[in-house]
């Protein structure tokens, strides 16, 4: 048994370790971060010698110049917005609906198609690479921003959201608005669908993050640089493409810009996201 | 074994809100004491603090006579009964009950005979290898039990273990639990808001109210002698009758000669059908009659007026009563129960006297609600 | 038989056209399911065991079926095609081995530091999942500055009076570098002669290479935030009595995590690591955008092998078929992990309590018997 004293101090330390612990991983976890946002107001030679330090000497944005002088940046930027809210739009609607039909209308074969959508989930998603790149060249679409898109709608997970949502929603909604006389297409539309501003909110989150981050699908699907998204552009400067060597603070910068919308999105509606992850993933 | 001693003890949430309030309380070495009130009362809060899972912010409290206030509850040697029994899903019957040897590292073989010697006590010799899931809720109250048994501890600390069964099993295992506790003479504090499990079990009861004791005493006293109103109406079932005035009822030496507002309480087996001339009586008309078997509660209306304070209200468990109370209030009339002989023949709209027994009233000063002896 | 479906039509019940529009919702996710799902690779099947090499359309004149040459020549014969596959089945392998296990300790050390009610949790978990929100080329890049032969991390060593290696451009292996201190190297001729895969036994034990363990570390912190949320979610529906029923047990911290937080996390145990299983073995764009295989085909994964063959080198068989066998290792995987997680409810044998001695009456107490 232990003294009063002692416990009052046992339980003091336990705090200050739990403390210490968070704050140092909270450290690993940004600093590299802070270095890259830091970087990309460096000098190269400077970003070379003096990799830790956070003090740019001299400070400089021509990173950020080189960039914006490069028109192709800006291609890659027009690329990812057109494609990005294309696919967020088109999921948030296509999953709403198939979510409604899958939660709330009855058909025969809905069972079928429930389990032919979760099937779907389980194929690995790197290995439909070739696969899809064939589809795509099959239907004529490679190299056009269809090829880009379409594809990526394929999203079971997002089905599987909406549909979760829809069954929490009591049915009396819906079956007075039936009795009023409103057709399904109506019920859906202007009853239903304002009611789950939360999830559609949720999908849209997530599939813009997903769209925005993607890499391979645009790689397989396109090959003109002229429809280079901010991914695949910033994945060949990465390369070296634009002369090898340590240009760190461009690549750093590009990185960085990259990355702005996606954590603003998260910072603005980091604990929704946050949830969905939790929740999405049960199985 | 150890006596417990809270003393001015306090707990207040970071909010302010006071769960309890300079608490003294003194639990004898061996003896049960059922901490009892209504919800909110303080009670759970004053039993997890003997326990160490909610911190003090004021007083000490001392188990045996080491003062407890920041020892961990892993070092207390208290053992504890939750409300939902809170078991480990994952271990068997034998698991659960040899965790907390486990984790004393007990040698395996006395382990195992302690063990079987706890199972045998609860009855579950037979369900060793089960997990809770394949229990019934009156079994898995009683891996509970099991698992607070075989630690040998100094304390037991039983948290409303019995709320969750339905009300036949309940009656049966009050009986164990106090059979339990006399055979094994561990201290033991329990907490619950059933009045009548509170009277049946306790050696003493404490009542609490908002934080804070009102009375501690053995049963049968606080029965006799509630210290103040609300533990008239809260102890004892049909409640007491509070009236406001002492209807010209005698006083007890002492009482009211200050001149204080009064109030009388008679509990209902104090009145009976007047059958002479002599004697106290109170004159009113029959409203309903219950018959419960042995026994009949009559409803009779009187000309006087009910005490309708939150003392009281707070105090009537039977929530019926007090809506019934609340409706007469403007009539200046008040409905008193009466326990009447099931012989007695009584009918709604009968007029009727009833005798009081003098022996059994109680005065309250209606100002401050506490008894005037 | 006509009026009879036309009656239907007419006179669809109460339950409206429901039927019809069911479908007519889900049709577009079906088709686009249907197009950009199976029959592609209902196309990639074919396309795996013909020898077709880019020109015109794979379902044309230009692709001859070849049956399982594609695969005899990646499993069982000799030759580039076969080496190639066998290192990056062994870079993948290594890369899963090291990244599921610490990934999900590190999630779950996260969740438990997480769940503790302290203040400013949320800036904590937010710091933590972060990086799970950034696409993998920005992380790439940063990670390849960071842990370039002059960067970050090895000034970060040379403080603590270490050396760092040239990290992304060392292609020893993990392991060879470890046994090497203790002296132990190639010259044993049995490990050195002996092949699978086109590789020999002693390249096999390679372990990681150092330019490999870069992208391990990148993996663990791109995706311990995920992970962490995971283990949060499961970590709270853990009641709060259960933790206090073992602190009064004589618990300590350590013990509670090892005998009750553990065991009654289990599932979402199990959803980490299959979702881990899957994922690494899958990693293709950090590859991609780092460092395409080198150095000395060590970072070279099955994922971008199977790109590489297809898009650059026009073996679209061989390709194909590299994408299949990693399906297939997947699904092997998964079926495994869901075969371990049943949870029997039956006692294993190490468990069960057996009686001492013969239950006497006068010491049986009968309390509430059948209830």
């Amino acid at each position: 048994m232990i003294s009063e004293a002692a416990a009052v101090r046992r339980r003091r330390f336990g705090s200050a370790m739990t403390y210490s612990f968070l704050l140092a991983l909270a450290i690993i976890y940004i600093f590299p971060f802070v270095i890259a946002v830091v970087t990309s107001f460096k000098t190269e030679p400077d970003a070379t010698a003096n990799p830790l330090s956070l003090t740019p000497n001299p400070a400089t944005t021509s990173a950020f110049h080189q960039l914006s002088a490069d028109q192709d940046f800006f291609t890659w930027v027009k690329n990812s917005v057109i494609v990005t809210l294309s696919v967020t739009f088109l999921r948030v609607f296509l999953d709403s609906l198939a979510g409604y039909a899958l939660a709330r209308l009855r058909f025969r074969g809905r069972g079928a198609a429930f389990a032919t959508i979760v099937a779907v989930m389980a194929v690995p998603g790197v290995v439909l690479l070739i696969p899809k790149f064939l589809i795509i060249r099959q239907f004529g679409m490679y190299d056009t921003y269809y090829g880009m898109i379409v594809p990526l709608l394929v999203d079971a997970a997002g089905v599987f959201i909406m549909k979760n949502f829809f069954e929490s929603i009591p049915v009396s909604v819906e079956e007075s608005a039936r009795i009023d006389g409103a057709n399904i297409f109506r019920i859906y539309w202007s009853i239903v669908l304002p009611m789950a501003r939360p999830a559609l909110v949720t999908l849209f989150i997530l599939s813009f993050q997903g769209s925005w981050n993607e890499l391979a699908q645009f790689i397989i699907s396109a090959q003109s640089a002229g429809l280079n998204t901010l991914t695949k552009g910033v994945a060949q400067l990465a390369s070296g493409q634009l002369g090898s060597g340590n240009r760190y603070p461009l690549k750093l910068a590009a990185s960085t810009l990259m990355t702005i919308p996606v954590a603003l999105l998260f910072f603005v509606f980091q604990r929704r996201i946050m949830n969905a992850s939790e929740g999405a993933v049960k199985e | 074994m150890a006596a417990i001693t809270f003393d001015g003890v306090s707990k207040t949430y970071g909010d302010g809100f006071p769960a309890v309030s300079e608490l003294n309380l003194d639990v004898n070495d061996g003896e049960f004491v059922v901490l009892v009130g209504p919800s909110g009362c303080g009670k759970t809060t004053a039993l997890r603090m003997i326990a160490g899972l909610e911190e003090i912010t004021g007083g000490e409290i001392r188990i045996g006579d080491r003062v407890v206030n920041n020892l961990p509850p892993r070092d207390r040697d208290v053992a504890m009964v939750f409300q939902n029994y809170a078991l480990y899903p994952h271990m068997t019957v034998a698991e659960n009950i040899g965790f907390a040897l486990r984790m004393r590292k007990v040698p395996k073989q006395e382990a195992r005979k302690r063990i079987e010697e706890t199972a045998r006590v609860i009855g579950l010799v037979d369900h060793l290898n089960r997990k809770p899931k394949q229990l019934s809720g009156g079994q898995r109250q009683r891996v509970a039990m099991g698992r607070a048994i075989v630690r040998e501890p100094q304390v037991f600390l039983m948290d409303e273990p019995l709320s969750n069964l339905d009300a036949k099993l309940r009656v049966q295992m009050r009986a164990e639990i106090s059979r339990i506790q006399r055979q094994l003479a561990v201290t033991t504090v329990y907490v619950t808001h059933d009045q009548v499990e509170a009277m049946t079990m306790g050696d003493r009861v404490a009542v609490m109210r908002r934080g804070v004791l009102q009375q501690f005493d053995a049963p049968q006293k606080l029965y006799e002698q509630p210290a103040n109103l609300f533990v008239a109406s809260f102890i004892g079932s049909p409640a007491m009758n509070v009236l406001e005035g002492t209807l010209g009822l005698p006083l007890p030496a002492g009482v009211g000669a200050s001149g204080k507002r009064l109030a009388v309480g008679i509990r209902p087996e104090a009145l009976s059908l007047a059958t002479n001339g002599d004697g106290p009586r109170v004159r009113g008309v029959v409203q309903t009659v219950e018959a419960l078997g042995p026994e009949q509660l009559a409803h009779v209306e009187i000309a006087a007026k009910p005490v309708l304070v939150e003392d009281v209200l707070e105090g009537l468990v039977d929530a019926e009563q007090a809506g019934e109370l609340a409706e007469l209030m403007t009539d200046g009339r008040a409905t008193v129960i009466a326990r009447l002989d099931a012989s007695t023949s009584v009918r709604p709209d009968d007029a009727v006297e009833l005798a009081v027994d003098t022996r059994k009233l109680h005065f309250f000063d209606l100002e401050t609600g506490e008894a005037c002896r | 038989m006509a009026t009879r479906v036309w009656r239907r039509f007419r006179e669809p019940g109460i339950r409206g056209h429901e039927a019809g529009a069911g479908w007519l919702f889900l049709l577009p996710v079906i088709v686009i399911l249907g197009l950009f799902l199976v029959l592609p690779i209902a196309m990639a099947a074919w396309v795996s065991f013909s020898d077709w090499n880019g020109n015109g359309s794979p379902l044309g004149a230009h692709a001859h079926w070849v049956g399982l040459a594609n695969y005899r020549d990646l499993l069982t014969t000799p030759g580039l095609d076969q080496n190639n596959f066998g290192e990056a089945l062994r870079n993948n392998f290594y890369y899963v081995l090291l990244v599921v296990p610490v990934q999900t300790a590190v999630a779950l050390f996260l969740a438990v530091l997480v769940n503790k009610r302290l203040k400013f949790v949320g800036f904590f978990r937010t710091a933590f999942y972060f990086p799970s929100v950034t696409s993998s080329v920005a992380i790439t890049i940063l990670f390849l500055f960071l842990f370039s032969p002059s960067g970050a991390i090895n000034k970060l060593l040379s403080y603590l009076g270490a050396s760092g290696p040239s990290w992304i451009y060392d292609p020893r292996g993990l392991f060879h570098v470890i046994l090497g201190q203790f002296g132990v190297n190639q010259s044993g001729g049995h490990l050195a002669n002996g092949v699978f895969l086109g590789v020999s036994y002693w390249d096999w034990l390679a372990g990681p290479s150092i330019a490999m363990c870069v992208f391990i570390i990148m993996a663990v912190f791109t995706t311990s935030g995920t992970f962490m949320l995971l283990f949060l979610a499961g970590l709270q529906g853990i009641d709060e009595s259960v933790n206090e029923a073992a602190a009064l047990d004589g618990a300590s911290e350590w013990n509670k995590f090892r005998h009750i937080t553990v065991p009654m996390i289990r599932p979402t145990i199990f959803t980490v690591v299959t979702l881990g299983l899957i994922g690494t073995w899958q990693v293709f764009d950090q590859i991609y955008v780092g460092t395409k295989g080198s150095p000395l085909n060590t970072t070279l994964t099955p994922a971008y092998l199977s790109f590489d063959t297809s898009f650059n080198n026009n073996n679209w068989g061989a390709g194909a078929a590299i994408a299949f066998i990693l399906f297939a290792i997947i699904v092997f995987l998964t079926l495994l992990t869901r075969l371990a997680t049943r949870n029997p409810d039956r006692v294993p044998r190490r468990r069960r309590f057996a009686l001492t001695g013969p239950i006497g009456d006068e010491q049986v107490s009968r309390i509430g018997v059948g209830s």
